[in-house]
């Protein structure tokens, strides 16, 4: 994978809500922790997981940072959740409507032999309201 | 099949001395250096277990050119060191201390396999490149273990000298800290009473960064109330695993981020 087909074909899917286009690059039985609140196996239950944070937040990711090589990726992400509702146990902190919270975090893809993500690992560095 | 350098090279560089010597080498195989004589796959392995220990020795092969049974290469070989070597024969290295030697090197095939190894050496430093300290080339990645093995020593000049004077490191506890000096003035007294040592559980780099998912354990050498992470009594150890992010200029660390992958487990 290359650091062009990471940036704009996942992290550009993700951020356009393209289901298909960012959790194609999942393993079937990826297993995704998010920074030890919460852990998401599999690829349909990541995209089950999105689809319903996408229908209260608009989740918007823009890298700062990455590394990348045949065996895993890494980089630093600043991401902004928009509240399209108020969401008082949001998983990243409550939100009101209109409101937006940035949060960077560390995120750490091992990716298999067929290419495809199979653990992912998030570490939060900071964040602010 | 024919015998392919590349592939030596590769498996060479990745440190792997039994499969090198399994898949490339002649039963019959006879090492000549400059003042050593090995015999058989044995004699080699021998020599390479007491070559490579605590220091990674990484090929960057300027030429080589194949006539008939015999390859010569011309490399500028990098040692890192791991660990304290006084014996090696390139100079007494301290962890974090790297150096590189000009080899010439004969291997002479048969059955498409090494029999004879001869290899003559300059002096070291003398008339080799020098690739930059830290990138994605084998050379630099086993340069940075050589970097984790002077931060866990505490050897405060050999893992300052990958910061380039400016850099920063910013720690999610902590105030952002400017400087190499000011990375050093703020370990070197906590060094006093704790110690630090880097398990690199997964390395990532290429010419612009470093990602390293690490445990950093903290040992308390003495009675530590004040230590950052948590108080720890003399004896006492805490592991925090971390994800570390190092950007690169020019071969040296120009800013540090770590960010807790998991919370502390005290032992």
């Amino acid at each position: 994978m290359t650091k062009e087909e990471f940036m704009q074909d996942y992290i550009g899917a993700f951020n356009r809500g393209d289901f298909d286009g960012f959790t194609r690059f999942y393993a079937d039985d990826v297993d995704f922790d998010l920074g030890g609140k919460r852990r998401i196996k599999g690829r349909q239950a990541i995209r089950e997981f999105y689809e319903g944070v996408f229908a209260r937040i608009d989740e918007t990711l823009d890298v700062t940072q990455l590394v990348i090589d045949d065996e895993g990726a890494a980089c630093i992400i600043v991401t902004e959740f928009k509240a399209l509702e108020d969401w008082s146990d949001f998983i990243a902190g409550p939100i009101r409507k209109g409101e937006s919270i940035f949060i960077e975090s560390f995120i750490f893809y091992r990716i298999g032999p067929d290419g495809k993500f199979t653990h992912v690992r998030t570490a939060r560095s900071q964040g602010k309201a | 099949m024919l015998f392919d350098y590349p592939a030596y090279i590769e498996v060479f560089n990745a440190g792997d001395d039994a499969r090198l010597v399994d898949e490339f080498y002649h039963d019959d195989l006879v090492f000549t250096g400059g003042s050593r004589r090995y015999e058989g796959k044995q004699g080699l392995r021998d020599f390479l277990a007491w070559a490579h220990d605590g220091v990674r020795e990484v090929m960057r092969v300027q030429h080589y050119a194949r006539s008939g049974d015999i390859l010569f290469a011309d490399v500028d070989m990098d040692f890192h060191a791991l660990k304290e070597r006084p014996d090696f024969p390139f100079g007494h290295l301290f962890p974090g201390d790297s150096v590189t030697v000009k080899f010439h090197v004969t291997y002479r095939l048969r059955d498409e396999k090494v029999v004879a190894l001869n290899s003559m050496t300059w002096p070291p430093e003398y008339g080799v490149t020098k690739a930059p300290r830290l990138g994605a080339h084998p050379s630099q990645i086993a340069a940075y273990h050589a970097y984790t093995a002077a931060f866990s020593n505490a050897d405060h000049a050999r893992y300052s000298a990958f910061y380039t004077d400016d850099v920063t490191l910013k720690l999610n506890t902590m105030p952002q800290i400017n400087g190499k000096q000011g990375i050093v003035d703020f370990y070197a007294p906590m060094f006093e009473g704790i110690r630090e040592d880097l398990t690199i559980h997964k390395l990532l780099a290429d010419d612009d960064a470093i990602f390293a998912d690490t445990t950093s354990t903290f040992t308390a050498l003495r009675d530590s109330p004040d230590f950052v992470v948590m108080p720890l009594a003399e004896g006492d150890w805490v592991k925090v695993r971390v994800f570390v992010f190092y950007t690169l200029r020019d071969g040296l660390i120009s800013a540090i981020r770590v960010a807790r992958a998991g919370e502390p487990e005290r032992c």
